[in-house]
């Protein structure tokens, strides 16, 4: 079952870190990545991704995969004709009043 | 050239914007020409009721906030109502065990540790995968990760709560990473079956 597998890949999620264990780390890691956690949370949760060599690799993951939506997401630019049109537009609206 | 009528402020605040709101509308439509349109309808509006936008505020969200209006009530006249959210009211995301682990990334990791599949997928597949969600996933994978709007101000324009944000844009993302790692593997961008995968010990 997957679900064997998860547990043999997170043991029964302690982790070399004092603070949070594994499973809550991960449960953060949507939020951490977003900067929506508060100062005090993300820096705990930042502490155990520093140090903990099972959820390092995940957050990792997460922000290539982040990156790469980003990246992908950044074009195009508006078009030149559409541009002039908006503004043309504008310019009547504008001298209709 | 630069007058803005009865509308002080429209141009310095809102044309700056015309690129991400064209961005926004070519997610949300997933078509070039329907997104144009979605521009025009989108800065008429906004410079029609200009008196109503709060000074302080974020342009961009205001006028993002009208383009996705426009876009939906365009969309519910046209009856194309193929796009179906599953049950939002399910937990937020690693609030119950597993769901906090990403399967996806325990299968990459097995296989390519470093994720090292991204870099052969081009963006095209990625737009593709992001035009396939729902809308409500794919406007908030959009605000967010484009535009990097806060929890806060998606819930806002989407109007609902702040935990259905966080749950559209978790399913969003895990929708995405599950498809485009799919992708990967049927592309041979990753293996299969990779060398260790499976044999622990073993040596002879």
């Amino acid at each position: 079952m997957i679900l064997d597998a998860l547990k043999r890949l997170f043991g029964r999620g302690e982790c070399p870190s004092d603070g949070l264990q594994c499973e809550e780390a991960m449960a953060r890691i949507q939020e951490f990545i977003d900067g929506e956690l508060d100062p005090a949370e993300a820096a705990n949760v930042g502490k155990h991704f520093d140090v903990c060599t099972r959820c390092y690799p995940h957050l990792k993951l997460e922000e290539g995969f982040r990156n790469k939506v980003q990246h992908a997401l950044r074009h195009p630019e508006v078009p030149a004709h559409l541009r002039a049109s908006v503004l043309e537009m504008l310019e009547r609206e504008a001298g209709a009043e | 050239m630069t007058d803005d009528g009865a509308r002080p402020g429209f141009r310095e605040e809102a044309l700056p914007h015309l690129d991400a709101v064209y961005r926004f509308a070519l997610r949300l439509s997933g078509d070039p020409s329907e997104a144009e349109d979605l521009v025009q309808e989108t800065f008429l509006r906004a410079y029609r009721s200009w008196d109503q936008f709060t000074t302080g505020t974020r342009a961009k969200s205001w006028l993002f906030t009208i383009c996705r209006n426009v876009f939906l009530r365009q969309r519910d006249r046209t009856k194309r109502h193929d796009e179906i959210v599953r049950t939002e009211t399910a937990r937020v995301p690693g609030q119950s065990g597993g769901a906090a682990i990403n399967p996806v990334w325990v299968s990459s990791l097995a296989r390519d540790p470093e994720g090292r599949f991204f870099d052969s997928i081009v963006d095209e597949e990625i737009l593709r995968a992001i035009d396939d969600l729902p809308e409500e996933y794919r406007t908030a994978v959009v605000l967010s990760d484009l535009e990097g709007l806060s929890y806060d101000e998606m819930a806002q324009l989407m109007e609902v709560p702040v935990g259905t944000v966080k749950s559209r844009l978790f399913r969003a993302r895990r929708q995405l990473q599950k498809v485009l790692y799919e992708y990967a593997v049927e592309m041979g961008y990753i293996a299969e079956r990779n060398r260790r995968d499976g044999e622990s010990g073993g040596g002879s």
